[in-house]
């Protein structure tokens, strides 16, 4: 890899009548949002050391793995300040391209990921990153960060006419497919009065989160999936935290937790209570409507990459 | 005409003060110049100052120059003219066509001296007789270098107190550096009866260890040629916490008497020019480039001959092997320089006064291109 092509891109891209950046983005566990940025008309490359894991989402046509005959690049962005940031950092500077760093979750919640971990960051100030460009998923969040760097909200797209109710009898509840053994058996141990499905591996239909009424949101920061069944009308159950408080309104667009042990009485109580149940989960699509289409998150990201257009690699960042 | 510029100008080694002074030369002309910043090294201290040609876009560029090391340098059809500099330090001598795949790409190539141009010319022009060879004369970008010293390294050292300052910058651990011959040929041209110094100063952070490690073998090397009470002062300066910083080196050169700086590099370096530009009328080989533009007016020369390329120390593969030549200097000839430098303040000053002219030169010194493309 040559990174003069890349420093010569960033001078003729202003030009480049095709409009299309070449974003070679990190990739672990991140399919779900990769999969939404691959519906901007841009080219989106991965490292061939973190594959596209098809269990997940499946790849898409404008996602290929980075190789000696790739486009020069433009910039590289990483979704992680503790895990990813480095080594996205150490990339930046072996192709000289700029870095845009995806907040998912707010200061608080950098470190713990799902309902079991307690790992917090010893010194959080190590965290704060000086990206070309932020892309924040929500106003809490951008706001919970230093301001150093400019930063931009982009609400996650939700593709609303792919989730959608397809209402069932019986009460199925809905985990991400992507958590660990431990988790789901924690959860399922509460639950066993209930039929627990998996969020789909596929492109299969119709989607699970379409069939099922609760979806239990095993990591502790808003996540695509949390999303995708919100806008498949079901309620969303999530454990109590700033990130999850600052989108979710109690009983209103979706139900929050103080512990593990509240999942199975709060099911049991909207069961008891189907007006309520019905009110949350319609609320919840209509939120999922106003605020997280994927034309709004399309467009977003577009004036993002157009920011980018005349900035181009520095190694202080 | 539009030129676009990409080289390592803003690192804080030799690559960027050539950069940068390559870079303000093109910005005196009437072109529109743009610039990209290449990093060649991991480890570098980034010069973070205002470039404006970051700032300047067109919609097409007519020339590209290209300042880095050969393996980076890439085709780019969308410009009239290809130029690449290399920083050529050494006479090609043998080189295969395939190491010299990246500079057949190139419709000119740059180098620091008439020699180097016939050189390089004789050795491409067997594969491609259309390729330009181009001598360009020695710029030094001046911006960040006051007329006066903002300090002294000296002042508070009894010992320098009115001694004749030789004095060295470099890469003390490079073999290149001629650091070793500077070294011995002052061990052996002085006692301590001589009213004379030599300070030495590493560019780069480096471990003591090694220093010392290289001064005993030097004097290991010279014998039981003189008592050991009876060496002549020899003083390391400057780079607290590693390296040294620009403020450092002003100060060194309007401290010191003479700069000696006999690498065997044939390109110019820049704190060469430097020190030429503070009137410390600098010892070189006989074979660099700033000697063969300046000769003896402005500088000492020393009697150097070629020899192969021989180095463990090589930064890019293909490069810095025997098929390419440079110029060792020849101790005894440095020792009769120093000595000379020390005794002849006739020439000394004669010298002095043509060092006073080139500030102006610098500050002038611009760089034309001609679009001519193939």
């Amino acid at each position: 890899m040559i990174p003069v092509n890349n420093v010569l891109r960033s001078v003729y891209r202003i030009n480049d009548t095709d409009g299309k950046f070449n974003v070679l983005s990190m990739c672990r566990n991140n399919e779900k949002y990769l999969g939404l940025l691959c519906k901007t008309p841009h080219n989106f490359y991965i490292l061939p050391d973190h594959p596209w894991n098809v269990l997940i989402e499946q790849v898409p046509d404008n996602l290929s793995v980075l190789s000696l005959h790739s486009k020069p690049l433009d910039c590289i962005i990483c979704y992680d300040r503790a895990e990813q940031y480095r080594e996205a950092q150490s990339l930046a500077h072996r192709f000289h391209i700029p870095i845009i760093l995806v907040d998912m979750c707010s200061e608080n919640l950098i470190r713990p990921q799902h309902l079991l971990e307690g790992i917090h960051a010893a010194n959080i100030s190590l965290l704060y990153r000086h990206p070309d460009l932020r892309i924040c998923n929500s106003n809490h969040i951008q706001n919970s960060w230093n301001k150093d760097s400019v930063s931009i909200v982009i609400p996650m797209g939700i593709d609303t006419d792919i989730f959608h109710s397809v209402p069932e009898n019986e009460p199925i509840i809905a985990l991400d497919n992507n958590i660990s053994a431990q988790l789901g058996a924690e959860v399922a141990r509460r639950l066993k009065e209930y039929s627990i499905i998996a969020t789909d591996h596929d492109q299969s239909q119709p989607k699970a989160l379409n069939r099922s009424r609760y979806f239990i949101n095993t990591n502790q920061t808003v996540t695509v999936k949390l999303l995708e069944a919100m806008a498949s009308e079901n309620v969303v159950i999530a454990m109590r935290n700033p990130d999850t408080e600052s989108f979710i309104d109690h009983e209103q667009t979706g139900i929050l937790i103080n512990n593990l042990d509240d999942i199975g009485p709060t099911i049991k109580h909207l069961e008891e209570s189907q007006n309520l149940r019905v009110e949350i989960s319609q609320n919840a699509r209509k939120k999922i409507l106003n605020d997280h289409s994927i034309e709004k998150f399309v467009n977003k990201w577009s004036s993002a990459f157009s920011f980018l257009k005349s900035n181009f690699y520095t190694p202080h960042r | 005409m539009n030129i676009l510029f990409v080289g390592p100008y803003r690192q804080e080694d030799e690559w960027g003060r050539k950069s940068r002074a390559i870079l303000q030369a093109l910005q005196k002309t009437d072109h529109s110049v743009t610039a990209r910043p290449l990093f060649l090294t991991e480890n570098l201290v980034y010069n973070a100052y205002m470039e404006k040609a970051e700032f300047v876009t067109n919609d097409e560029y007519d020339i590209l120059i290209q300042f880095t090391l050969q393996p980076h340098v890439v085709y780019d059809g969308n410009v009239k003219k290809r130029i690449g500099i290399f920083n050529t330090e050494t006479l090609p001598h043998e080189i295969a066509r395939g190491h010299l795949t990246k500079e057949l790409l190139m419709d000119e190539i740059w180098v620091d001296s008439p020699q180097l141009e016939t050189a390089v010319y004789n050795t491409i022009q067997n594969y491609n007789p259309n390729i330009k060879v181009r001598a360009i004369p020695p710029l030094l970008d001046i911006t960040n270098l006051p007329a006066q010293a903002g300090g002294s390294l000296i002042a508070g050292d009894p010992d320098l107190k009115d001694r004749f300052i030789f004095y060295y910058i470099g890469n003390l651990l490079e073999e290149k550096s001629g650091f070793k011959e500077t070294f011995l040929a002052y061990m052996t041209s002085f006692t301590h009866k001589d009213a004379v110094a030599l300070l030495c100063a590493s560019e780069v952070a480096g471990n003591q260890n090694d220093l010392e490690n290289i001064v005993g073998q030097c004097q290991a090397a010279v014998g039981n040629f003189r008592n050991s009470n009876e060496r002549p002062l020899f003083k390391v300066v400057g780079g607290q916490g590693g390296g040294m910083h620009v403020g450092e080196r002003v100060a060194l050169h309007c401290d010191g008497n003479c700069m000696v700086s006999p690498h065997y590099s044939i390109a110019t370096n820049s704190i060469v020019l430097e020190a030429a530009m503070y009137q410390s009328t600098p010892i070189v080989n006989k074979g660099n480039a700033s000697y063969e533009w300046w000769g003896e007016e402005n500088l000492w020369g020393v009697d150097s001959y070629e020899e192969l390329c021989l180095t463990l120390q090589r930064p890019v593969p293909y490069r810095f092997t025997a098929g390419e030549l440079w110029h060792k200097p020849i101790i005894k000839s440095l020792q009769k320089v120093m000595k000379d430098v020390y005794i002849n303040k006739f020439e000394r000053d004669k010298k002095i006064a043509a060092n006073a002219k080139l500030r102006s030169d610098f500050e002038t010194a611009c760089l034309n291109v001609e679009e001519d493309s193939q």
